[in-house]
C-alpha cells in the first residue's frame, strides 16, 4: 500500500469506510487529494446518501452542494445553527458587516459633504499619521509605566515629565490634522 | 504578449508516460487552470515549466517571456530555517518593498531621525499603498508572528508563507500549484477576490471549483498523456467534456472498424509488391495502434448501501467540554434528524474534530450526555487517513473488513471487484 499516491490512499481509505455500509456519515475534509472527477461522483453518491451526514470542508463549492443547514463553531463553546447553505451564510455575514458600517458613518452625517474628497497626498498623509500617534501613544505608556518606579530622583521625574509633555503636545497636534483629514476621507 | 509557451514537451518515467508532445501558450491576462486525475503529471508539468525538472522530446521548448517578472508557488515550499516571517517576506529587489522594511524596523527602533528618513522615502516612493497591501495580506494569512523562525513553521503556515511572499511582489505572471491547499475557507475567498485583478496572469493547479468557475477564463485537461484546452469557466468545461468525450468514443469505434477492415486485407496480402500496397500497410499500423488505444475515461463508482435506520438517531443532551480555560462546548443539546446534512463552519482552534469525537463517543465529555439510536452505524473518515497499515497489500485492507459488499438492490459484491470500481485495477491490488 506504500507505493499508493496520496490520492489513492485516500480514494482507498474512503472505501473501507463506506464499505461498512454506514447510515451516519462523518466526513473530516474528505475533499483534500481527490480530484475533480472523482469529487464529483462523490457528490453524487452522498446526495442519494439517506442516512445522515455532517461535513468539515474547506471547499466551498462541496459543502454548498451538499449541506441544507450549518453548524458554526463561533468560539467559546458556542454554536449557531444556520439555515442555509455556506454561500448564502457568508453573504449574510457581508451584509451585516456592510451594515454595520453604514451606521457607523451615518452617525457622521454632518461631515459627509467633504466625504471622498482626500487628495492622493492627503491619503498618504492620513495612513502616516495614524502611525505616528500610535508610535507616540505608545511611548507616552512607556514613560508614563516609569512613574510607578518608587525610586526616581526629582531630577528623573522632572526629566521624565518634561518628555512626557513634549510627546503628549505632539500628540495633540498630529490629533488635530488627523481630524481635519478624517473629514475628508 | 505571450508570457509562456511550451512547444512539443514530452515527460515519462520509465515506461509511464506522463505527457507527450504537450503544446500549451499564456499570454498577458489569460488565467488558465490546469486539471487533471490524481498521478497523471500535473506537478511535474508545473516543475518541467519551472525549469526544476527536465523534459524529454528532442523538438521540446519551453519558453517563458524574460522582460516579466514570473513567480512560482510551489507545494511544498522551502525557506532559511533560521530567517524569521519578517526577513523571508522582505527578501526582495524591489526598492518599494525595502522602504516598507525599513520603515518597519525604525518603527521598532525609537530612533526618531530614523524613522523620519524612512517616512520620507516611502513619500517619495508613494510606497504607503504597498505598506497597507503588505499588512492586508499578512493578516488575511493569518502571518501574525513576524518574528517566527520558518524552522518553527507547519507545513500550512509555510505554503501560507510562500503565498504572501508572491502576492506582495506583485509579479506580472504567477504559476501557482494548488493555492488552496492549507487555507481556510474565508481565506480561499479573499484569496479569489485578489486572483480576479484583471491585471494577473495566472496558470494554476487547482481543484478549487470555485476558482475554475469564478477566477479562470481557460481549462486545460491533462489526460492519457495528452492535453486538452476548453475556453471559458468550470460550467462550460464540463459541458465541453462531455461532448469531447462522446465524441472520442466514436472515433475509437470507427478507426476499431476500419481497423478490421484492414486487418482482414492484411491477411489476405502478405507480400506488398507496389507502393501503393507498401503506403496502405504502413497506414495499417497507424490504425492498429490508434485502435488499441484504451480510452482511461473510468469514473469511480459507488452504489454501497446504507445500513437500515431506525427512527432514533443521535441526541446529545448538554453537552460541555473544556480544554483548561478553553470552552469548546457550553450546553450543546441537539437531537438529530434522519436524512439531515450538515456543515460544520468554524475557525481553527474552534473544536470542529473534538465535537465531532464528541458524537463518536471517542472522547468523553465533561458534562451532559450522547444518546446513540441501536441501528446507527457511523462512517467516520478522519483527516488521519490508514495511518497503520502502509505495509498491508491493498486487496488485504479490504479484505481484513470484509470479502463480499452488499450493494443497493440485493447485490454483492467481491472485494476484488469492489476495487476495480473504485479504480484500483486488479495488478495495483497486490501492491
Amino acid at each position: 500500500m506504500s507505493q499508493l499516491s496520496g490520492g489513492e490512499k485516500r480514494r482507498l481509505y474512503l472505501l473501507t469506510i463506506l464499505m461498512k455500509n454506514p447510515n451516519f456519515l462523518i466526513l473530516d475534509e474528505p475533499t483534500n487529494d481527490l480530484d475533480i472527477i472523482t469529487l464529483n461522483v462523490l457528490e453524487e453518491y452522498l446526495l442519494d446518501f439517506p442516512g445522515c451526514l455532517i461535513i468539515v470542508t474547506h471547499d466551498r463549492y462541496f459543502m454548498d452542494k451538499l449541506v441544507d443547514h450549518l453548524f458554526i463553531l463561533e468560539g467559546d463553546g458556542q454554536i449557531k445553527d444556520y439555515n442555509g447553505t455556506y454561500s448564502e451564510y457568508r453573504e449574510l455575514k457581508k451584509s451585516e458587516e456592510k451594515a454595520k458600517q453604514i451606521s457607523l458613518s451615518e452617525s457622521n452625517v454632518q461631515l459627509d459633504e467633504n466625504k471622498g474628497k482626500a487628495s492622493f497626498e492627503q491619503r498618504k498623509d492620513f495612513a502616516r499619521l495614524e502611525k505616528e500617534i500610535k508610535k507616540l501613544e505608545e511611548k507616552k505608556a512607556e514613560i508614563t509605566a516609569k512613574f510607578d518606579d518608587a525610586t526616581l530622583s526629582p531630577e528623573k521625574i522632572m526629566e521624565l515629565s518634561k518628555e512626557l509633555d513634549g510627546i503628549v503636545a505632539q500628540i495633540g497636534e498630529k490629533e488635530e490634522k488627523w481630524f481635519e483629514l478624517a473629514d475628508l476621507m | 504578449m505571450q508570457y509562456l509557451l511550451l512547444e512539443n514537451v514530452t515527460r515519462s518515467y520509465g515506461e509511464k508516460v506522463l505527457f507527450k508532445e504537450v503544446n500549451l501558450s499564456v499570454s498577458k491576462g489569460d488565467k488558465i487552470a490546469l486539471v487533471a486525475k490524481n498521478g497523471s503529471g500535473k506537478t511535474t508539468l508545473l516543475k518541467v515549466i519551472s525549469g526544476e525538472e527536465g523534459s524529454d522530446g528532442e523538438n521540446a521548448k519551453i519558453t517563458i517571456a524574460k522582460d516579466i517578472k514570473t513567480s512560482i508557488l510551489k507545494q511544498d515550499p522551502v525557506f532559511d530555517p533560521e530567517a524569521t516571517v519578517m526577513e523571508t517576506i522582505f527578501d526582495s529587489d524591489n526598492e518599494g518593498i525595502i522602504a516598507v522594511r525599513d520603515y518597519e524596523k525604525a518603527l521598532n527602533s525609537n530612533d526618531e531621525a530614523l524613522l523620519q528618513k524612512c517616512v520620507t522615502r516611502l513619500e517619495d516612493l508613494k510606497a504607503w499603498d504597498l505598506e497597507a497591501k503588505i499588512h492586508e495580506i499578512l493578516n488575511k494569512l493569518l502571518l501574525t508572528d513576524l518574528n517566527q523562525k520558518t524552522g518553527e513553521m507547519s507545513g500550512g503556515q509555510k505554503k501560507r508563507l510562500a503565498l504572501a511572499q508572491i502576492l506582495i511582489e506583485e509579479p506580472d505572471f504567477l504559476i501557482l500549484d494548488e493555492p488552496t491547499n492549507h487555507l481556510d475557507m474565508e481565506m480561499i475567498e479573499w484569496l479569489e477576490n485578489f486572483l480576479q485583478q484583471p491585471n494577473l496572469t495566472i496558470f494554476m493547479v487547482t481543484h478549487d471549483r470555485y476558482f475554475l468557475e469564478r477566477i479562470c477564463n481557460e481549462i486545460v485537461e491533462l489526460e492519457n498523456g495528452q492535453t486538452y484546452m476548453y475556453r471559458g469557466n468550470y460550467s462550460q468545461y464540463l459541458e465541453k467534456r462531455q461532448a469531447r468525450l462522446a465524441n472520442d468514443a466514436i472515433t475509437l469505434e470507427k478507426t476499431k472498424k476500419l481497423f478490421s477492415k484492414e486487418l482482414e486485407w492484411m491477411r489476405r496480402q502478405p507480400q506488398a509488391r507496389s507502393t501503393k500496397a507498401k503506403s496502405r500497410i504502413d497506414d495499417f499500423y497507424e490504425i492498429k495502434e490508434k485502435a488499441q488505444v484504451r480510452l482511461n475515461n473510468d469514473e469511480m463508482k459507488i452504489n454501497i448501501a446504507a445500513s437500515r435506520l431506525g427512527s432514533k438517531i443521535l441526541e446529545s443532551h448538554n453537552i460541555v467540554k473544556s480544554f483548561g480555560s478553553k470552552k469548546i462546548l457550553d450546553g450543546f443539546t441537539y437531537k438529530f434528524k434522519r436524512g439531515e446534512r450538515i456543515g460544520i463552519v468554524g475557525q481553527n482552534g474552534t473544536g470542529k474534530s473534538t465535537f465531532l469525537k464528541i458524537l463518536t463517543q471517542q472522547i468523553q465529555p465533561d458534562g451532559g450526555k450522547i444518546v446513540i439510536g441501536d441501528t446507527i452505524v457511523f462512517g467516520y473518515y478522519t483527516q488521519d487517513g490508514l495511518v497503520s497499515q502502509t505495509d498491508k497489500m491493498v486487496i488485504d485492507v479490504i479484505r481484513d473488513i470484509a470479502e463480499y459488499i452488499p450493494l443497493d438492490k440485493g447485490l454483492k459484491l467481491s472485494a476484488e471487484s469492489l476495487l476495480e470500481r473504485f479504480l484500483f485495477p486488479r495488478p495495483q491490488q497486490r501492491v
